[in-house]
């Protein structure tokens, strides 16, 4: 049992968990913006009656975030701290504009079926918390991948919502009826109320797989603790 | 840490990033608009043109014709639909006050002043209870009609069923709907003619 608390081990575990792979990986499911923070959940319950639209949203935030923060990174030395939000809020907002843009030239489908919803993303707090927490404080590389992250970890749960509200209340993936005729669709999965259900049973089922983890986590500490013994007597 | 006092007295570094993070802003926003203001034009036309098409009963391939005219009240644009060679009708797009705003309607009139279809463009109602304003439910009703007193709900004199509970809707999509026919009105005087070249 002398290898459970391999102080060597630990800290080359440690090591391995910074950087950009690192960060990217956060986004999906440790830091993910609408399981953990549950930054951004309005508009997100507000888009996902189709599965298109839920992936046409969240090609938008992932292109704002991704944009974004890299811009902020690489302006980050040159903000002052007094203006530190108004700068940063231009930055969001000229990059959904130019993204609204060039949906509404190239991606007429999405951007009709967004709506309101895309000029919105301006104060989704995703993006300006990401801005803040992260972008501010490191590098474009990592700023990167740590928003390229976030938008996979946002887009995993907008396409499971999508899907689900589109099926259930719509009969149909991607506007193809799968169902036939005689489906009666459960209206309120088309409603913002069956969007509320849905995301806390979502909330659920992850925190619960956490639950999980961390109980194995403890049973394996557990299975370690004989070798600290000889360290544990402190002076 | 925050600072009281006005912009001015802010440190001449602070205006300056600000200044420029802004011009460049604007010179972005600029190109942009540059760059996709004809792609989104064409786009708004094609999706006019694709809802003048379906209001007529149109195919996709049917011609359609700007037919802008002019008499003493002002200037109108009009567009002419066909199918094959033969004259459909005539769209125009109206606008009625509804409840969460204005809401914008596409009318497609035949030769002889009758409605062949009106669809809603855009609108901002109540989902649910106003939007029902916009279903062939309610629409359908509108299949026929001239612009006579009966273009108007029961409850105020008219021969139209409203829909429960969404009045101001209803009534901002037939009051649209009037509009359009007027216009067409004004447009057999102003050409002094009805289906025909």
């Amino acid at each position: 049992m002398a290898g459970c608390h391999d102080v060597d081990a630990l800290a080359a575990e440690a090591a391995k968990r910074e950087g950009a792979g690192q960060d990217l990986v956060n986004g999906i499911y440790r830091e993910s913006p609408l399981l953990r923070q549950l930054l951004g959940l309005c508009s997100a319950l507000a888009v996902t009656t189709t599965l298109f639209s839920a992936l046409a949203m969240s090609a938008a935030v992932m292109a704002v975030l991704v944009v974004s923060s890299v811009v902020v990174s690489l302006m980050r030395k040159a903000i002052p701290q007094d203006v530190r939000l108004p700068m940063k809020i231009v930055v969001i907002a000229t990059t959904v504009t130019v993204v609204e843009q060039f949906m509404h030239a190239y991606a007429h489908e999405a951007w009709k079926v967004l709506g309101v919803y895309l000029p919105l993303i301006v104060v989704n707090c995703i993006i300006l918390g990401r801005a803040e927490a992260f972008a501010h404080t490191h590098g474009p590389w990592r700023s990167a991948a740590d928003a390229v992250g976030q938008g996979l970890g946002y887009t995993v749960v907008m396409a499971i919502l999508g899907f689900t509200r589109e099926v259930l209340g719509n009969g149909s993936i991607l506007g193809l009826s799968i169902f036939g005729k005689g489906f009666e669709p459960i209206i309120l999965m088309a409603m913002p109320g069956g969007a509320f259900f849905l995301m806390g049973i979502i909330l659920g089922v992850a925190s619960w797989m956490d639950h999980r983890r961390e109980r194995a986590a403890r049973a394996r500490e557990a299975a370690c603790v004989p070798s600290l013994a000889p360290e544990g007597e402190a002076a | 840490m925050a600072r009281e006092g006005r912009l001015l007295d802010a440190p001449p570094a602070t205006i300056a990033v600000l200044a420029l993070t802004t011009l460049l802003a604007g010179v972005l926003l600029g190109g942009t608009d540059a760059l996709t203001r004809e792609r989104i034009a064409a786009q708004i036309k094609a999706e006019r043109d694709r809802a003048a098409r379906a209001a007529l009963g149109i195919a996709a391939s049917g011609k359609l014709e700007d037919r802008p005219f002019k008499d003493a009240q002002g200037e109108v644009d009009a567009l002419a639909g066909y199918d094959g060679e033969t004259l459909k009708g005539f769209v125009y797009t109206a606008e009625g006050n509804g409840y969460g705003g204005e809401m914008q309607v596409l009318v497609a009139v035949d030769g002889e002043g009758k409605v062949i279809k009106a669809t809603v463009l855009t609108q901002s109602e109540t989902p649910g209870l106003g939007t029902k304003a916009t279903l062939p439910g309610f629409l359908d009703q509108l299949e026929g009609r001239v612009l006579d007193p009966g273009l108007e709900i029961k409850k105020l004199g008219g021969e139209i069923d409203g829909v429960t509970g969404a009045t101001i809707s209803s009534r901002a999509v037939l009051a649209a709907v009037r509009s359009a026919l007027e216009l067409d009105a004004r447009r057999m005087k102003a050409t002094g003619s009805g289906g025909g070249e």
